[in-house]
This record gives structure tokens, C-alpha cells and sequence, in this order.
């Protein structure tokens, strides 16, 4: 909304300087976006709440500096003569569609252009002067904030006015020249026999004031905004009447209204009144009663204000207070108010007008809450992983949720459990990914050209449809360059960290859940916590790189996090035994399908003295590995060693048919 | 004898310590190397050993023998450096570990989130695909009202639990946690918040919000002034100049807008700040009586305030990041600056 200096000067008397006005405005809810300067004169630029419909027109804004100031709004004196003739007109209204509808007719104008104060009020609200009479419709509404119309009287076939909702597909030529097929439900007037206005919305070209009208049939009405919204969502057209009536007009304002176009245009186009005037509504609209407890002010704000402070605060916003009762007034809302409903709307009216800058800050007094709440988290877990993968040295982005049909191709996701969006904002942002590897591939893509190699990881959710919509913290990590076991040893890594147990790497099945089917199966694992499914790690294949231009190879994981959240715990601490530890290295001649994985596992799991088992090397079909004996209680004896060592090798000779091609042994 | 061989490893070791020069590092050589030194001791003993005995206790020997003249033969190169310290360049760059980033908006977050805990508050999170009703209707916005036109929506095809559109903004969680959560409580909920909006550089149709509400028997608006200024001047600085305004959103009641100083111009205008000198950073208000409704919470009982930090936006206030977008950039160059 524009709000020209000049012209609020004169309503109201203005003391404040123009920047010191600007933000007292702002702190009060008229936030001043712009200070524009147009021929000399200032103009506020404001944003207005959807709630504050009384906020666009000039006199409402004026208002509000009176509270401000304290000072009288001087509101224009219209002394409207008495009618001449009486023009015959026939109105039919709807209230469940105009809930007030005002009118007169004016015969004998004359159509020129308006005069020079009044073309240059337009002007300063960046709209173009017409003529006359349509000029001052539209100063009688941002002046006002009522909108009105002027009609051509004598192209109101049969002096009927209709008000009706239309059955849809009928055509309407603006006054603008341009042609629409309405919406059924639009708001319309129709004549005897044409359809001659889509109300609150724009007048018809049929009916509008031309060159020759003589004689103004001129009406304001206040129409169901829902209809209006509707009607011009639907055909994407908006005008200011339209901006306005969606957000609700003063249901008493019609008639001074139209009192105050009708006299303007008598002092502008000459002419006389012509018929009585019109004023059809379906109640009385008068201020509403509203109360408010000083003390519940005191509560909600945290301050005790003065009595007398409040009433004078709610006096200057003609709420007409009335002290009631020991802790209660009564205010007499007005009916350009209707935002104000509750207790709590007037304590906001008293605490902005009074300043919310004033106001003390503090904390709440009270202790925090013991109890948990409902979709409480810890980001725990979160940190502690995010600062074992940054000291890997991967680099953490985040990116879009929204991806495009070619990321989903180019995972071979299966998309029938993808959500796709109704309304994407483009091609490029159409579904929500089931996967984070492809923001990560394209983070790699797009740093090629400046590092020899990187390493990225998001931590971010996924989402699925299986029925109902899923959404799921997945956890991913894409490293150019390295090695299987590089990345693999990064998820070892924080896996330990982060004390997950029972985790196996094993060889990728042929089918392998919802994870994107873009991993070389020679060189990738399927890891599962306590035999479930978590994730994924391995090469990307060839080909999908070379799909994207990104130079090989590249190694990655998608992990699901959720689940490996919940196997999260604490390391207990174990006492450092006192007893020398017994190192031997062994050499194992294995079978082409044996997995060293396997063979580890089973020594480990052989006997509570071997303490850690370590893969020294692997050379064809020979594994190297370190077997750390320690007892808690007391030195092993080499007898014992022996022992354990002969037990193992048994086993592995008879379960995979391991043999031993060396020992070697250190001791410490 | 494993263990006197250990025990001897040991006392090496100890010894080794407090050797100050080659003097007596030589005797010390000899108490256990000479020909009555106690490690010679040991291998004498080898040869007295039974037969099956003797390969075991030979290796013992041998591996700690090895190790015993590596613990001597160290010193012994420590010594003679003592002597003449060769000269290095320490203007030499270090060699720094290579180690990733943290992305601003976590760094941004965690103190967020660390500064809340310290008021008390929990931390909630919650779906990003969401009903109609828990982002809008829930939060008293009015039946297609213009109200609803700054935020409109991503939609998705209904599902069976009537989740129909990407949240617009984290209040979706106001009446979720309210009407499944004990009473008195503090909360944050940060999240990624999506709207169908053309992007540019300070609009994006994905965004991060924190949400925040508190609700008790007696919180106060100065209370949720005083909260806002606690938490920005702990994540921007203590010199951080605030004001705050009146303003409408339907959930809120009194509302609140929050306006930072512009940390890039000092107040003084830029086009950062569009020339206003402010920002607007945290809207925020009273929760409005029907929102407790909703949340089937009696509101002569219980009363409280509910903000919203622009996540995103607070991360490119504070590290003067001029483009929303950067956010979502992973450029190395950018990324490696935090």
C-alpha cells in the first residue's frame, strides 16, 4: 500500500519526522518497506497484513497515526444535496453475495479529465488517470478502502440490476478490452438481458463510463470474499478491488461511500442526484462489544500498565472503552475491525500502540520442564558421527529434496515408490529423492575441476511411498578416488565410534532392496547390524560415471540411519590388562571361494583370549593375519598359546579349508 | 622366564630414561649386555634348558634381545643429536592433516541448538510431508484466506493418513507435539521447510526453519522479547541491536516481528539489508487461543509464545553469505572456508 505524505496530511496532523514516522509505523504493524520520493513529496511504501484491510485506504493508515499521536482524524464533511429527479432502477440482491449493497444515480455529467489535484492522487498511487467519474471511484477507494463502480445508467438494460453467481463458461469483456470465460460460482451483475459486471473483480466494457455517458449509475458493495478469491484465482485476474474484497471491506462503509463519490463527482462532472439513495443490507452493522481484565493484560504481556493508560491507548483507536467493573472494560469495536475478535487481539492493540520497544525483556521465571516431549531427538549420535566422517576427511553438504526424472533414471530406482510432486516450480525439482547419492555424485562432478579428488557426506532424509508416505535419515558418503577398503574403513571406522555392534560386510546379493542399482557388484558389499539390512558400500560401476562425465572410480555408501541410530550405545570401560599380550602372525593358504571376512570372524569368535585379530596382508590365495592372545588374570603359557593356535586351525582347515603356511611370532 | 624376560625389558626401559649423557649410557650397557649383565644372564640359561625347551626359549630370546638393543641403539641416536642439533626452517609451512567441513548450516544449528538446551528446551523433529490441517487449519489460518497466499504450497497426492502437501513452515509441529506432550514445555524444532516459490537469491523453495515455543502458567511477552534477544546475541554477538514490531500471522497473538541490525553495513543500509539497515530475522507472538484449542490445551490455564529463526537466513547473516543458494552449493571452495 502507497501512502503519500501529503495526503495523509490531510487527515491528520503530522509532527514526526518522516523516518522516525516510518518506524514508529513498522513497530506498530504497518511495516514500511520503502520511502519512495515521487515530483518533491514522500510516499510510505507499506506492507499490509492480510488481517488489516482497514489498512489500505489512506483514512485507515491515517487512523493509526492518530492512535499513534494522539491527535483527531479530520475525515471528510459530505453534504450530498437532495435529489432532483428520481431515474427509475430495480436491484435484486443477493445477501448471501453482497451482504450491503449502496447506490445512487447522478444525471447530467460531463466527462473530461479530471482535475490536476486529483489526477496527481492517482498518479502517486502509481495508477493511470481515466476521466472524471472513473478517477474518482478509485480515489473514493484508497482514500476510503471501499471500492466502488460507475456505470453507464443508461446501458443498464431495463434498469435491472441482478446480482448472481455465474453458471460457468459464460463471456465477459472487461473495460480493459479483454475477454474472459467465466468460472461457475464468479460473482456477477446482470441487466435485463447482458451480463454487464463480474463484481469485485472488474467492471464489463458494455456498461462502463464512456465519453458520452450522461448519466452515472455508481454502487459499492461488500462482497463474499471467498467468491472473489475464487473467481479471480481461477481466471488470474486481480485488481486492487479485487486485493481488497478478498480481504473483507467495512460492511459500514458503503454508504458514506458512495455519499462521498457522488458529491465529488458533482463538484468535478456537474450534474444532479437522480434518485434516492439506495442502501439495501441484511442486519444493522454496529460497533461490537469486547472485553478486556486489566489483569489478563498483565499476565499475557508481563507488564501492569496504568488504567487510565489503557482506555486512553483504546480511546485513540475510537474503540470507546468503558470501565465496567474493577479488573474489566468494555470496548465498542468498530466495524472496520473485524480482526479484532478475542481478549487477546485487544491486548495486542494496546501493547503495540504503547510500543512493544518499551516493554521490559526478560526470561521466563519458572524452571525448565522435566518431562520429555513428544518427537523429542537427541542430534547426539549426529554430532559424533559428523565429526568421525569430517576427520576422515569428507566435506558435508546438504542438498535438495526435489530431483529430476534423469537422477531417478539414472539410479534405476524403481519409481512407482517415488513421490512425485502436483505442482513442481520446474523440471528440475519433481520428486523427492528415494536416494542422497545423487546430490553427492554431482557434488564430486562439480569439483573435478578444481581438486584432484574429494569426499562428501549428507546426512538427510529420504522419502518413499508404500501406501502412505514414508520419510526416512539416510546417511551417504561418495569418495573420488581410494579404494573399496578406503571407504569401507571410514564406516568401520564410525561405526566403532559410535560402539554399533554386529555388523557384517557381505557379498552383494543379486537383488538388494531400495538402494540405487548403481554399484559394481564385484567390488561392493551389502552391511547388515544384527543380520537387518543397513546399507550399502562399494564401487559406482563405469558406466553410470561415464553417464555423468565424472572420472573414475568413485566408491560409495548409502546407510540408513534410522536404523543404525537405534543400535547406538555407550562404550563400558574394560581394564587394561597387566598381563603381556602374545602376538603370532599366521599365513593361510585358502580355497577361492573362502572369505577372509569369514575366517576373521571365526578366529575372533574361537576363544576369549584372542583379544583382536588383524589382517596383515593379502596376497593371492595367501592371507597374513595377527592374532593377539592376552589373558585378563595371568600370563598365558606357551602351552596354552599352542593350544588355542592348533584348536583354530583345525577349525579352519575343516570349515574352509584354510591352511596354515607360516607362523611367525612376536612377543612383547 | 617369560616373565624375568619382560621384567628385564622393563628395567631397560625405566633405566634408558634418565640416561643423561654417553657416560652413563655405557655403564648402563654393561650391567645388562656385559659378560655378567643380567641380560646375559638369561642366555645363559638357555643352554641348561631341556631340549623340547630350548627352540620356545631361543625365539623369546632372540625377539628380546632385538628388542633391548632397538630400545639401547635409540638412545644411543638420541645422545649424539643432543650434541649437534641439526637446524631446521620453522618458517616452514606445517603440514596440516587433511580433514572435511562441517557445512555452516550444521555449525549454525548445533549453537542453536546448544544455546535452547541452556533455556531448557528439548529438541523435536517431525514429517516433512504433512496434512493441511497441522500446517494450516491447526495454526488457525482462516479457510482459503490471503492469509495462506505468502506460504503456498508444494501438494503431493493424498495419502490414506490425509498427507497432501510438503510442510511450509516447522509451526506444522505447534499442535503435533502440543497435544501429545506434558505440560509445562520448552521445545525447538528445526527442519526443512518447503513453499512453491520462484527461487532467487533470498528465496528458495527449500529452506531450513527452527520453530521454537514455550508454553507454562505464566509465560509473558517480555519473556519471549528477552528469550529472542538471549538467543541472537549468543548466536550473533552481544553487540547485536534488536527491535521488534507488531505484526499478524494467524497462529500468534500478540505477534511479533523481530528486526536485526544488518550485520554487513552496521545498521547503515546496503543491498544486503535492501537499504534498510535491518533485517527481519524471527517472527514470533503470543500462541494464539485457538491454536491451544487445537491442541486441546484449556488457554485461561496455560499460556506461551512461539517463534520461528529463518535458519538459512541466519546462517548467511552471520557469515555474510550474500546468495541463499550458496547453501545449497557444494563447491569445495565455498564449503572449506567453514
Amino acid at each position: 500500500m502507497r501512502a503519500p505524505i501529503d495526503w495523509l496530511k490531510e487527515y491528520i496532523e503530522l509532527s514526526l519526522p518522516i523516518k522516525e514516522l516510518a518506524w514508529k509505523l513498522t513497530e506498530i504493524g504497518l511495516a514500511v518497506e520503502k520511502i519512495d520520493e515521487k515530483n518533491g513529496s514522500f510516499i510510505l511504501e507499506l506492507e499490509i497484513t492480510p488481517n488489516r484491510p482497514d489498512l489500505l485506504s489512506i483514512t485507515g493508515i491515517a487512523r493509526e497515526i492518530a492512535a499513534l499521536e494522539e491527535k483527531p482524524v479530520k475525515l471528510p464533511q459530505v453534504q450530498l444535496p437532495a435529489k432532483e429527479i428520481d431515474l427509475p432502477i430495480n436491484v435484486n440482491n443477493d445477501f448471501s453475495l453482497f451482504k450491503r449493497y449502496s447506490a445512487v444515480i447522478i444525471d447530467g455529467v460531463q466527462i473530461r479529465q479530471s482535475p490536476e489535484w486529483l489526477q496527481q492522487r492517482l498518479v502517486q498511487m502509481n495508477l493511470r488517470p481515466i476521466n472524471n467519474i472513473v478517477d474518482v471511484t478509485n480515489y473514493v477507494m484508497y482514500e476510503s478502502g471501499l471500492p466502488l463502480h460507475a456505470f453507464d445508467y443508461k446501458q443498464i438494460l431495463g434498469h435491472e440490476i441482478n446480482v448472481l453467481k455465474a453458471k460457468g463458461g459464460e463471456d465477459f469483456t472487461t473495460v480493459d478490452q479483454l475477454s474472459y470465460k467465466l468460472p461457475e460460482g464468479a460473482l456477477i451483475i446482470k441487466d435485463k438481458n447482458r451480463l454487464i459486471d463480474l463484481a469485485g473483480i472488474k467492471g464489463g466494457l458494455n456498461s462502463g463510463i464512456q465519453n458520452n455517458t450522461e448519466t452515472v449509475y455508481l454502487h459499492s458493495t461488500v462482497n463474499n470474499p471467498l467468491l472473489i478469491r475464487k473467481a479471480s484465482r481461477i481466471l488470474g485476474l486481480k485488481s486492487d478491488a479485487s486485493y481488497i474484497y478478498e480481504r473483507g471491506v467495512d460492511p459500514a462503509g458503503t454508504l458514506p461511500a458512495v455519499k462521498r463519490a457522488a458529491s465529488l463527482i458533482l463538484q468535478t462532472s456537474g450534474g444532479k442526484i437522480a434518485s434516492e439513495l439506495i442502501d439495501l443490507k441484511n442486519k444493522d452493522y454496529q460497533p461490537r462489544k469486547l472485553s478486556l481484565r486489566f489483569s489478563r493484560f498483565e499476565k499475557i504481556t508481563g507488564i501492569r500498565l496504568p488504567e487510565a493508560k489503557i482506555v486512553s491507548i483504546l480511546k485513540n483507536l475510537n474503540f470507546d472503552p468503558e470501565v465496567t467493573g474493577k479488573d474489566e472494560l468494555i470496548s465498542h469495536i468498530p466495524t472496520y475491525r473485524k480482526d479484532i475478535e478475542f481478549e487477546e487481539d485487544l491486548i495486542e492493540e494496546v501493547a503495540r500502540i504503547y510500543g512493544y520497544n518499551s516493554f521490559p525483556r526478560t526470561l521466563p521465571v519458572n524452571p525448565p520442564p522435566q518431562k520429555s516431549v513428544a518427537y523429542q531427538i537427541s542430534y547426539d549420535a549426529e554430532n559424533r558421527l559428523k565429526n568421525v566422517l569430517i576427520g576422515s576427511g569428507l566435506t558435508e553438504i546438504y542438498s535438495y529434496s526435489l530431483i529430476k526424472n534423469s537422477d531417478l533414471d539414472w539410479m534405476n530406482i524403481n519409481k512407482n515408490q517415488v513421490i512425485r510432486l502436483e505442482n513442481p516450480v520446474s523440471l528440475e525439482f519433481v520428486f523427492l529423492r528415494p536416494s542422497l547419492l545423487t546430490g553427492l555424485i554431482k557434488a564430486v562432478k562439480l569439483n573435478q575441476a578444481n581438486y584432484e579428488s574429494s569426499a562428501f557426506f549428507e546426512l538427510g532424509r529420504v522419502y518413499r511411498k508404500n501406501g502412505s508416505y514414508g520419510e526416512t535419515n539416510f546417511l551417504s558418503l561418495l569418495k573420488s578416488g581410494g579404494s573399496y577398503v578406503g571407504i569401507k574403513g571410514i564406516i568401520e571406522l564410525f561405526l566403532d565410534r559410535l560402539n554399533i555392534k554386529d555388523i557384517k560386510f557381505s557379498v552383494l546379493p543379486g537383488t538388494y532392496g531400495n538402494f540405487p542399482r548403481i554399484f559394481d557388484s564385484s567390488q561392493s558389499a551389502l552391511i547388515s547390524v544384527k543380520n537387518k539390512p543397513l546399507g550399502i558400500v562399494g564401487k559406482i560401476k563405469n558406466d553410470k560415471l561415464d553417464l555423468l562425465a565424472v572420472i573414475p572410480p568413485v566408491y560409495a555408501a548409502e546407510i540408513s540411519w534410522d536404523l543404525a541410530k537405534e543400535y547406538v550405545s555407550t562404550a563400558k570401560y574394560r581394564p587394561v590388562s597387566v598381563y603381556p599380550p602374545y602376538k603370532e602372525d599366521l599365513s593361510l593358504i585358502l580355497p577361492k571361494t573362502t572369505l577372509a571376512g569369514d575366517i576373521i570372524t571365526e578366529i575372533s569368535a574361537s576363544s576369549l583370549l584372542v583379544k583382536d585379530v588383524v589382517h596383515l596382508d593379502s596376497y593371492q590365495n595367501t592371507l597374513t593375519l595377527r592374532i593377539i592372545y592376552q589373558a585378563e588374570d595371568r600370563n598365558l603359557t606357551s602351552s596354552e598359546i599352542s593350544d588355542l593356535r592348533k584348536s583354530i586351525l583345525d577349525r579352519l582347515l575343516e570349515k574352509y579349508g584354510a591352511s596354515l603356511k607360516k607362523t611367525s611370532v612376536r612377543m612383547e | 622366564m617369560e616373565k624375568k624376560i619382560s621384567q628385564i625389558v622393563n628395567k631397560a626401559r625405566r633405566q634408558l630414561e634418565s640416561i643423561k649423557n654417553l657416560k652413563e649410557f655405557d655403564k648402563l650397557w654393561l650391567t645388562f649386555f656385559g659378560s655378567s649383565g643380567i641380560f646375559t644372564g638369561e642366555v645363559k640359561k638357555v643352554s641348561r634348558l631341556k631340549a623340547f625347551e630350548k627352540p620356545r626359549a631361543g625365539k623369546l630370546i632372540n625377539a628380546s634381545k632385538k628388542e633391548l638393543e632397538a630400545l639401547f641403539a635409540n638412545k644411543k641416536a638420541q645422545l649424539l643429536k643432543k650434541g649437534v642439533p641439526s637446524k631446521i626452517d620453522v618458517t616452514l609451512p606445517g603440514k596440516k592433516p587433511q580433514i572435511g567441513h562441517l557445512h555452516p548450516q550444521t555449525l549454525v544449528l548445533n549453537d542453536l541448538m546448544d544455546i535452547f538446551r541452556f533455556l531448557g528446551y528439548r529438541v523435536a523433529v517431525g514429517p516433512e510431508i504433512e496434512t493441511e490441517w497441522y500446517n494450516f487449519q491447526s495454526l488457525n489460518f482462516p479457510p482459503d484466506h490471503p492469509a495462506m497466499d505468502t506460504q503456498q504450497s508444494l501438494k503431493v497426492p493424498t495419502d490414506k493418513n490425509g498427507n497432501a502437501i510438503l510442510r511450509t513452515q516447522t509451526s506444522s509441529m505447534q499442535v503435533r507435539i502440543m497435544e501429545k506432550s506434558p505440560l509445562p514445555l520448552r521445545v525447538i524444532v528445526p527442519g526443512k521447510c518447503f513453499r512453491y516459490e520462484a527461487v532467487d537469491s533470498s528465496h528458495g523453495f527449500e529452506f531450513w526453519q527452527l520453530e521454537g515455543f514455550a508454553v507454562d502458567k505464566n509465560i509473558r511477552l517480555t519473556d519471549l522479547f528477552g528469550t529472542i534477544e538471549f538467543v541472537l546475541k549468543k548466536l550473533m554477538g552481544e553487540s547485536t541491536k534488536l527491535r521488534f514490531a507488531c505484526t499478524n500471522f494467524p497462529f500468534v497473538e500478540p505477534g511479533v516481528d523481530t528486526y536485526m541490525e544488518c550485520t554487513v553495513c552496521k545498521g547503515k543500509g546496503c543491498s544486503f539489508c535492501k537499504q534498510t539497515g535491518w533485517s527481519e530475522i524471527m517472527p514470533a507472538g503470543m500462541i494464539h487461543p485457538n491454536v491451544l484449542k487445537n491442541s486441546k490445551i484449556d488457554s485461561q490455564k496455560w499460556q506461551g509464545f512461539a517463534f520461528a529463526i529463518g535458519l538459512s537466513r541466519a546462517v548467511t547473516l552471520r557469515y555474510g553469505i550474500d546468495d541463499l543458494r550458496i547453501l545449497t552449493n557444494p563447491d569445495l571452495r565455498i564449503l572449506s572456508q567453514f
